[in-house]
């Protein structure tokens, strides 16, 4: 049996979906974010069924992507539950007379009921029942209310024999509200306050700041501590002894101790440099940089299911249509920082080819990953705002100069915004900690097998003078366009690997302020990594993403160049 | 209030029960013709300066 859970977007349908199955789910505050959809089971008397999480929509004549998607979905299904915001009962009847017109078996979730009562609304399920023809639920997913009972129900469901005229629709709905709907006179609540607070320019864009500000620094306090007070003594005091001892065994045999281990600093491991598969090749990724992505997805997880993020993408409208965008592409900027693959993916939710491939290209260029900003805290942190803020200042400049030019070039249209802006809603825990786990779990699977594979690749090309001919070949543009020593090649290269591991092999060169700088700059704007790389093919085609990937390349030697040139004046 | 814009407007409203003869509320805009909050029934959306342009309204 195939049950599909349906119903407008915001109206907590997927917290609704966890508590049935339990099941790995992704679920997000913000519209579009669904549009690929997500399956579990839940067991009905005994019986397993399929339960689908179809994408949230407004209505079955589709006016998005997303909604066609879904219309299709439902043509599938066996039953049929629709949640729907008790808070908002006449627009959410809009999608009901258009379900019981599919004939199909449904069943009505009556969420976030427990709201009503705060905002002076009254609903009588049993008249509702009555003039529907289907069983109605009240739920609130967030404490779990009614979760039971919808269960139980889901047997009782069926197809409606309510009539009415089609063309007349909102006044059926308007009819049937007059029946089973009271609203009293209703107090401006707290939410209502904050809810215009934070959106009105005056009062919305400090909040914004300050909201990025305590984000960013929430990252770097989780991250800086689960460092320094987990990994690196896990890795110093548990793993080091261990290679150590794996060291001393592999002592005959010179070339599997220099992959697995790599060079002993002093005697000891040093996982910054001694480039080992089991050394360097495991604490880049575990040790460094998955403190961080746990910490930026656990404050996403945050930002997105409180409903924070579309008053965001209103704020950042004006200055997004500048560069060809409009305010919703903010998140997939948002999600870059976090892993330029799911940034590539977000892309997706823009309309036209023009944003898709502006806002790919300038996430692929001056939308650092946290991986790649881990090692960039690490190797650029004791400059303190010297280094980290040239970096930073860098790349926000190129964005929005880059964005103000690709406008202008890329031809089509960006259409303008046109979201809901759903109320504060308070995070569903479960939900959070299920969508950090998928996250760091998808990590793990994806990323650290490419940086155990850079690892071994670098270590062969080492091993066969590869990186020193290519260094040899490239040593003119390096030395005198950009400044850097040739041995940096090497770094840029793996780079098209894995970013992380490219700033891990800056650290041994020991190079100057001025040369870091220009490496890190140049290393984040030339190219996404590989895996994000494959995303952008399947997203922009292959004749787009030559043309992004040469735009990348222009760039990052342009300003790298430009930058060379201001540091050797102004930096000594 | 009533909608001068063209079938896919009308449309997306209407899907969020924004229709000619509501009673809606703007509830703030963005400075420099950025976009238009308007709020009807429990229902928030930002549109585009552009659209909000052609949403005629008989103030109460």
């Amino acid at each position: 049996m195939k049950i599909l859970l349906t119903g407008n977007p915001n109206v907590g349908k997927s917290v609704i979906f966890n508590r049935l199955t339990g099941v790995d789910v992704i679920s997000s505050n913000y519209p579009g974010t669904s549009i690929d959809f997500t399956m579990g089971f839940v067991s009905i008397a005994g019986k397993r069924a399929e339960i689908i999480d179809v994408p949230g929509i407004y209505t079955l004549d589709p006016t998005c992507k997303a909604e066609e998607v879904a219309t299709e979905m439902l043509k599938e299904g066996d039953i049929i539950i629709q949640v729907i915001d008790s808070t908002n009962l006449e627009r959410n009847l809009n999608l009901t007379l258009q379900l019981i017109q599919t004939k199909k078996p449904m069943l009505i979730a009556l969420n976030l009921f427990d709201e009503t009562e705060h905002i002076g609304i009254s609903i009588d399920v049993k008249k509702l029942e009555q003039i529907i023809g289907i069983p109605c639920i009240p739920t609130c997913a967030l404490t779990g209310e009614g979760i039971k009972e919808l269960v139980e129900k889901i047997k009782e469901a069926r197809s409606s024999d309510f009539v009415f005229n089609k063309k007349e629709r909102w006044n059926e709905i308007g009819k049937i509200i007059e029946q089973v709907q009271v609203m009293k006179h209703k107090r401006h609540t707290f939410s209502e306050k904050l809810r215009d607070a934070s959106v009105k320019p005056a009062t919305g864009i400090p909040i914004l700041i300050l909201v990025l500000l305590v984000v960013f620094m929430a990252i770097r306090f989780l991250g800086e501590n689960l460092i320094s007070y987990v990994f690196q003594p896990l890795f110093e005091n548990g793993w080091s002894p261990l290679m150590l001892k794996l060291s001393v065994f592999l002592s005959n045999h010179v070339v599997l101790h220099d992959l697995l281990i790599g060079k002993l600093v002093n005697g000891a491991i040093d996982y910054g440099q001694s480039f080992g598969l089991l050394t360097t090749g495991l604490f880049v990724p575990i040790g460094v940089v998955l403190p961080y992505i746990f910490a930026f997805y656990t404050v996403l997880a945050f930002l997105e299911d409180s409903g924070y993020l579309p008053r965001v993408a209103v704020m950042v409208d004006t200055i997004m249509h500048k560069m060809g965008l409009h305010g919703l592409a903010i998140i997939p900027m948002l999600l870059g920082f976090g892993c330029n693959v799911p940034g590539a993916m977000a892309t997706r939710i823009l309309e036209t080819r023009k944003e898709k491939f502006i806002a790919a290209t300038l996430m692929s260029i001056a939308v650092p990953c946290m991986a790649l900003q881990a090692m960039l805290f690490g190797l650029l942190g004791p400059y303190g705002i010297k280094g980290l803020g040239i970096v930073f200042g860098t790349l926000i400049v190129v964005w929005f100069i880059l964005g103000l030019i690709l406008r202008k070039i890329i031809k089509g249209t960006s259409p303008e915004i046109f979201i809901e802006i759903p109320p504060y809603r308070i995070p569903y825990l479960k939900g959070v900690i299920k969508k950090v786990w998928m996250r760091l779990k998808w990590f793990i699977k994806e990323a650290v097998p490419f940086v155990l594979l850079g690892v071994l690749i670098a270590n062969l090309l080492y091993t066969f003078g590869v990186i020193q001919f290519i260094g040899k070949i490239v040593a003119p543009v390096f030395n005198h366009f950009l400044g850097l020593p040739q041995e940096a090649v090497g770094a840029l290269i793996m780079g098209f690997l894995r970013k992380d591991l490219a700033v891990g092999m800056l650290i041994p060169l020991n190079m100057t302020l001025k040369e870091l700088i220009v490496s890190s700059v140049v290393l984040s704007m030339y190219f996404p990594c590989v895996a994000a790389f494959a995303v952008l093919l399947k997203e922009l085609g292959v004749v787009d993403l030559l043309k992004s990937t040469a735009i990348m390349l222009l760039s990052a030697l342009f300003t790298g160049g430009l930058l060379n040139l201001i540091l050797s004046v102004t930096l000594t | 209030m009533a909608i001068n814009g063209g079938h896919g407007l009308v449309e997306k409203l209407d899907a969020l029960g924004i229709r000619a003869g509501k009673e809606i509320t703007k509830v703030n805009s963005q400075w420099m013709k950025g976009p238009v909050i308007i709020r009807s029934g429990n229902t928030e959306i930002a549109i585009g300066y552009g659209m909000a342009h052609k949403i005629m309204v008989e103030v109460k």
